[in-house]
Formats: C-alpha cells, sequence, structure tokens
C-alpha cells in the first residue's frame, strides 16, 4: 500500500527532491544513491508514471534511516544540511548569497540621474501656509483647516484676480510688527522694558492672529468667507490690526534707548 | 435665630444651583447668540454674508475676470472646428440655457468670463449622434461625481436650441420633492399640483424657446379657464386650430387651474408632429432615490412620487406612455453625483440582478419597470484623456487662473502630468479644484 503511494506520489515530487539533494548535502550521503537513480530512470518515470521495487525500497528504507536519526538527535538544520567537509553552516549567509541580485543600472538610466542630480526636490508644502493652517487647527482636524484656507484664498483670488498666496504673504508683512517690547526683572525696584526684533514665524503668528480676531465681526457665517473679507481688507491696508501695529512700534520706539548693542 | 440660618441656607443653596459659566469657545464657528446681545453686523451692498458656495456663485465674481482672447462659440451644426477645444455658448444659447438653468453653482464659473465647455468627439458629438439617431428616443448620462453630466447636459441643450428644438428642462428635482413648494389635490386630475413650482416652470419654458417656434404649434384642443385672473371676473378661453402653444404658455390664470394648464402643455408638446422636443432631467437619481417625497398627505404620509403630477408626468415621458410623435424628439436623463444611490438605476440598465426581497428604500421596482418600457439607454461620460487636460490647463493659464508658482517652476508638460495626476487620471472638477482649491 505505501509502496503504491510512494510510487505514485514520487514523480510528481522528484525535482523538489533533487532541489533538496542538492542543499541537503549530509542527508544526501544518504539519498545520493536515490538521487542517481531518480535521474537515470527519468526518462522511464516520464514515459511510465511508476519505479521498480529495488527503487521503492531504496527510497523507504533511506527515510527509515532519516527517520530514526532525527528521532534520536532531532532535527537541526545549521549541522545536518551542512556539506560533507564542514561542520555547521550559517544559514543566513547562505540564504543572503541566493537572494543577492546584483544591481547594474542601464545607460538610460546613468544618464537620468546624471541629468537630474543637481535639480533641487521641489518643497511640498509653503512654510507660512503651514503655519497659519496650524494655528486655525482645531482637534488636530487638517484637512478641514487647509479646507478653510484654500477656500479664503479662492475668495480672495476672486475678488482681486491677483495671485493668492503671494498677496497673503505681502499683506501679513505689512501687518506684522517689527519689534515688540519685553519687560525683564532687574532685580532692582525697576523692571526693564527692551524692544526686541522678531523672527518670520513670530511675526506672521502675531498678524495672522489679528486677522482672526478681525475676521470675528464679518457678517458670514462661514469661516472661510470671513477670512477671506478679512485678508482682502489687510491688503488694501484697512483694518484696525494696522493700529495696533503703529501703537507696538510707537512703545518700541519710546523704549529704544534700553536696546543693549554689545 | 433660626430664621437668619434658614436665610443663609437659602442663600448658598440658591449660589450653588446657579448654572456653571461657560469657558470660552474653542471654535470659529459662531456662537448663537448666547449671553447678551451682539451689536448688529453692519451689511452693505459689498459685504459678503452667505456661506462660501452661495457667496462665489452669487456674488458675481466673474465681472473682473480676464478675458481671453479668441476663444470660438460653440457651433453644434458643425461640431469639426470646435472639436476638441474650448469653445464659448454664444449670446442665442447663454440665454437660452440660463433660463433653462443648465449652469448650476459648484461649476466653478465664476473664475471665467463667460461658461467655458471643452467640446469633445468621445463625448459632446457621441451623445448628439446617440440621442438623435437611437430608437427608444431616451438616454440616461451617468459617471462619476464630478465627470461633466450637467456641462454635457448643457451643451446638448445648446445642441437642440440651434437645431430649433422645443427644449423642456427640469433642472432640479429636489425643487418639487423636497416638500417646500405649496402643494393641493386637484380633484380633477386626482394627483397632487404644485402651483408655484409649475409657474415657475411655465416661464421658464417660455422665456428659453423660441417665440416664433412655439407660436408656430396650433393647439389641438379647446381650453377654458372659467374666473381666473385676480379678480375672478375673467374667463381665458383658447380655440383649437386659432390660438398657439405660446398663448397657452403665456396665460396668466389662477394657481387652482394651473395643473390643468401644464398638462395641457405637455400634450399639446407632444402631441403634435411639427417640431422635434428636448425634454431633459437632471438629477434624476435624486428622483429615483427618493420614491417618497417630503409632501404628507392628509393621513400624513408621504407622497408617493407618481401621485405628485410633476412625478407623474416625468416618468410617463421616460416610460412612453406619453409618446413622442415627432420622430426627432428626445428625453435625456443625467444622474448626479451629490444624490444618494441605490440598486434601481443598475438593475434598470441591466448592471445587476433585481433582488424581490430588498428593501423599497434600496430597491423601487416600478421605477425600474418604467425605466426598462422606455428602453432608456445609458451614456457614460468618458474620462478627459491627458491631451484635454492640456488644452483645459492651458486655457486656465490664459485665464490667469493658475497660481503663479505652478506657472514659474513648471512647464506646461510638468504641470499637465501633475495635474492630470492630481485630478484621477482625467475627472475635469478634480483638476480644476487641483488648480484653483489647493493651497498648501
Amino acid at each position: 500500500m505505501l509502496r503504491n503511494n510512494l510510487a505514485r506520489c514520487l514523480p510528481k515530487y522528484k525535482s523538489s527532491i533533487f532541489i533538496s539533494t542538492v542543499m541537503i548535502p549530509n542527508i544526501s550521503n544518504r539519498l545520493i544513491s536515490i538521487r542517481n537513480i531518480t535521474s537515470e530512470t527519468h526518462n522511464e518515470i516520464e514515459s511510465n508514471n511508476s519505479m521498480s521495487d529495488a527503487e521503492v525500497d531504496k527510497w523507504l528504507t533511506s527515510i527509515q534511516e532519516l527517520r530514526s536519526q532525527f528521532k534520536q538527535s532531532g532535527f537541526n538544520p545549521e549541522i545536518d544540511l551542512s556539506p560533507p567537509g564542514k561542520g555547521k553552516l550559517d544559514l543566513i549567509k547562505e540564504t543572503q548569497q541566493i537572494n543577492i541580485k546584483p544591481f547594474k543600472p542601464t545607460d538610460t538610466q546613468i544618464k537620468e540621474w546624471e541629468s537630474l542630480k543637481n535639480v533641487p526636490l521641489p518643497k511640498r508644502e509653503d512654510p507660512i501656509l503651514q503655519q497659519i493652517t496650524n494655528i486655525i487647527m482645531r482637534d488636530g482636524k487638517k484637512q478641514l483647516a487647509e479646507k478653510i484656507i484654500s477656500r479664503a484664498l479662492y475668495l480672495v483670488f476672486l475678488q482681486t484676480r491677483k495671485d493668492p498666496i503671494n498677496l497673503l504673504k505681502k499683506s501679513l508683512d505689512d501687518l506684522a510688527p517689527l519689534m515688540i517690547v519685553k519687560t525683564f526683572n532687574t532685580g532692582v525696584a525697576k523692571a526693564a522694558v527692551i524692544p526686541v526684533p522678531l523672527t518670520l514665524r513670530q511675526r506672521t503668528r502675531i498678524a495672522w492672529k489679528w486677522v482672526i480676531d478681525a475676521s470675528k465681526n464679518r457678517a458670514s457665517s462661514d469661516f472661510a468667507v470671513r477670512l477671506a473679507e478679512e485678508i482682502v481688507a489687510v491688503s488694501n491696508g484697512l483694518g484696525s490690526a494696522f493700529d495696533k501695529r503703529d501703537q507696538i512700534h510707537k512703545t518700541a520706539i519710546t523704549h529704544r534707548s534700553y536696546i543693549k548693542l554689545k | 435665630m433660626l430664621r437668619v440660618q434658614v436665610r443663609n441656607i437659602c442663600q448658598t443653596a440658591v449660589r450653588n444651583a446657579g448654572v456653571a459659566g461657560k469657558g470660552k469657545s474653542q471654535g470659529f464657528s459662531k456662537p448663537a447668540s448666547s449671553g447678551g446681545k451682539a451689536a448688529p453686523k453692519r451689511i452693505t451692498s459689498t459685504t459678503l454674508y452667505k456661506n462660501w458656495p452661495n457667496t462665489i456663485h452669487s456674488s458675481k465674481l466673474n465681472g473682473n475676470a480676464v478675458q481671453v482672447p479668441e476663444v470660438p462659440f460653440f457651433n453644434p451644426i458643425n461640431m469639426e472646428n470646435n472639436m476638441d477645444s474650448i469653445a464659448y455658448f454664444n449670446d442665442k444659447q447663454s440665454r437660452a440655457l440660463r433660463h433653462l438653468g443648465s449652469f448650476k453653482k459648484g461649476q466653478f464659473n465664476e473664475l471665467f468670463v463667460r461658461p467655458i465647455s471643452l467640446i469633445r468627439k468621445d463625448s459632446t458629438e457621441q451623445l448628439w449622434k446617440k440621442v438623435t439617431t437611437t430608437d427608444s428616443q431616451r438616454v440616461i448620462i451617468t459617471g462619476e461625481s464630478g465627470i461633466g453630466k450637467t456641462s454635457l447636459l448643457a451643451q446638448m441643450h445648446a445642441c437642440a436650441i440651434e437645431s430649433n428644438y422645443i427644449v423642456v428642462n427640469i433642472s432640479f428635482p429636489n425643487l418639487f420633492l423636497n416638500g417646500r413648494n405649496d402643494f393641493f389635490l386637484d380633484k380633477k386630475l386626482m394627483t397632487y399640483v404644485q402651483p408655484m413650482y409649475l409657474k415657475k416652470l411655465i416661464r421658464k419654458i417660455l422665456k428659453a424657446n423660441d417665440e416664433s417656434l412655439l407660436s408656430s404649434i396650433k393647439l389641438s384642443n379647446d381650453y377654458k379657464f372659467l374666473k381666473t385672473t385676480l379678480k375672478g371676473k375673467d374667463d381665458v378661453i383658447l380655440t383649437k386650430g386659432k390660438n398657439s402653444l405660446l398663448d397657452l404658455l403665456s396665460v396668466s390664470i389662477n394657481s387652482n387651474l394651473r395643473g390643468e394648464q401644464f398638462n395641457g402643455i405637455i400634450n399639446e408638446l407632444y402631441s403634435q408632429k411639427k417640431v422635434p422636443v428636448c425634454f431633459s432631467v437632471d438629477n434624476f437619481s435624486s428622483m429615483l432615490t427618493t420614491a417618497f417625497s417630503e409632501y404628507k398627505d392628509v393621513n400624513n404620509k408621504n407622497i408617493y412620487l407618481l401621485e405628485l403630477q410633476m412625478g407623474k408626468t416625468i416618468m410617463d415621458i421616460v416610460s412612453g406612455e406619453q409618446k413622442l410623435n415627432n420622430n426627432d424628439s428626445f428625453v435625456l436623463l443625467a444622474t448626479s453625483g451629490v444624490d444618494r444611490t441605490n440598486r434601481t438605476l443598475p438593475v434598470a440598465l441591466g448592471k445587476i440582478p433585481a433582488d424581490p426581497y430588498i428593501k423599497r428604500d434600496i430597491y423601487e421596482p416600478k421605477f425600474v419597470e418604467i425605466l426598462q418600457k422606455g428602453k432608456v439607454e445609458e451614456f457614460e461620460v468618458p474620462k478627459l484623456s491627458r491631451q484635454d487636460a492640456k488644452n483645459l490647463i492651458q486655457h486656465y493659464i490664459n485665464a490667469k487662473v493658475v497660481l503663479s508658482r505652478d506657472i514659474e517652476s513648471k512647464s506646461l508638460d510638468e504641470l499637465t502630468d501633475e495635474k492630470y495626476f492630481m485630478s484621477g487620471s482625467g475627472n475635469p472638477r478634480e483638476l480644476l479644484k487641483s488648480i484653483v482649491l489647493t493651497h498648501k
């Protein structure tokens, strides 16, 4: 029964057995003879789809031997799979060697790389737009914030027919204060009120906060529309925020003598 | 002593029971007048007080749009010159299309001086050919959201107007489904009539079509509207063979008789053989997916679509109950991406098998029957090709709606590659959105 089964199965799996015998030299010490037989009788197997009794017996005995060996010592691939001369096998190294396919770029690829080597990667997003989007973002809903900004800028474009991003940047730059006064504790009775310069990010933030505050007085129930109206007003130099800026500048000028120049 | 203590307890209890003060609100949405009266907002003529979609649609913002030179007018009779290029509708077409409601909000028409249209071989020409040659005379336009179904419908209207059709367009069926119009049960017609909606629709038909064309159709029946002016004194009598359709459309009668007037108009339109009629319904999917309207009958049950006069009229025309006597007449339906989808349309078009055990909300067998009886054919709007997208982008650059950062840093081909990808390989709305509505 087993014999018949084996005879039926083996030709089907012959190729896989062949590969495994290459990879498993130690085991294959015993199997080598079988391999020889199978390769010899290759044509016969293909044609008849059967094996002689002697071959099947050999298969069975060698399987029995392997089984008894694995029962005693257990299956250890590093030792059992190593070739006859070597004691141990580094499996990771072996598999890496199998999988390595050396990459060789084609001429067109090299040319393309040469031509694109000096092209700078375009920036994915505008830093100022990112900042103002993040300021109006609530609960981490960035897409909503982006939608509001985009809609506001679209409306700004429709009203002014100028590039809305450039317009926004310019009007924020016009609106933002250059200096701000800060109060430092000197340790003596009088605190020092010293004007300090602002970075671009700080200036943008202050100006954008004023724009948002002023937009609250607009009529529309849609934040995007209110913002758009306010941006257009600021770009025309209108709005109470400009007074705030002038006030800040005035205080900074009055305290100019406290600026420490090293 | 006790009295004082009791009074103290009372006061603390009252104090503790008070409503906790609200903290400062975090969002940007306007608070609904909480605490104290806010100063009334000053609204002048230039104030934008609507929400965003309505603001951009209705504020006449295309007044200061950039004029693009050398854009040809759409010529439906000889489409070859317009093929695969952008065209304006000429004055005659524009006037009719505006009356018909073919231009809708959300189409970004405010960006340009006048609405633009991309005439394409595989959509405009194909559909016009299909509509004029098909046996069933009934076509439904389908396609994904933003692909240009309504725009294609507008092009078809323009074609029909130039080819001397009478055009009747139901631009937004929700108007007679959402329960916002007045309605009454007409005992004579045994349907629910919506007089104010009909008044607007009749005016549309009258204004959009050529007067000489309407007056060339003589009435085939007598019409008597008795005691119908405001004071209830005058009678309107239209005689067969003498009066024309124009007279029937332009009579001013009381609202209780308007259902009869509309019935008469539809009968006269389709019984004559002289002039072809183009009947179109945009957002037809909203009719297919809401079998029961928002109107309630005397038993407080929602009124079925086919019990409404408008619904019944449209469905009769679609099913072929109302015969199209002129062979060139056609019925054009268009689905909409904003509507709910269900299985009615796919089953009617034979795309999926019918499931009789499914809820009526998802599958309405009566509508399937109507659509199949009318042998409605499908026309799916194809996506833009890369060349189409390039033509459009070139026009956008000419109209100066593209951001300067895009123009300065990229060539036309690079920009086309990028935006064509962003548009999901040729969705026109997404293409325009990625250009004018993506500020990151």
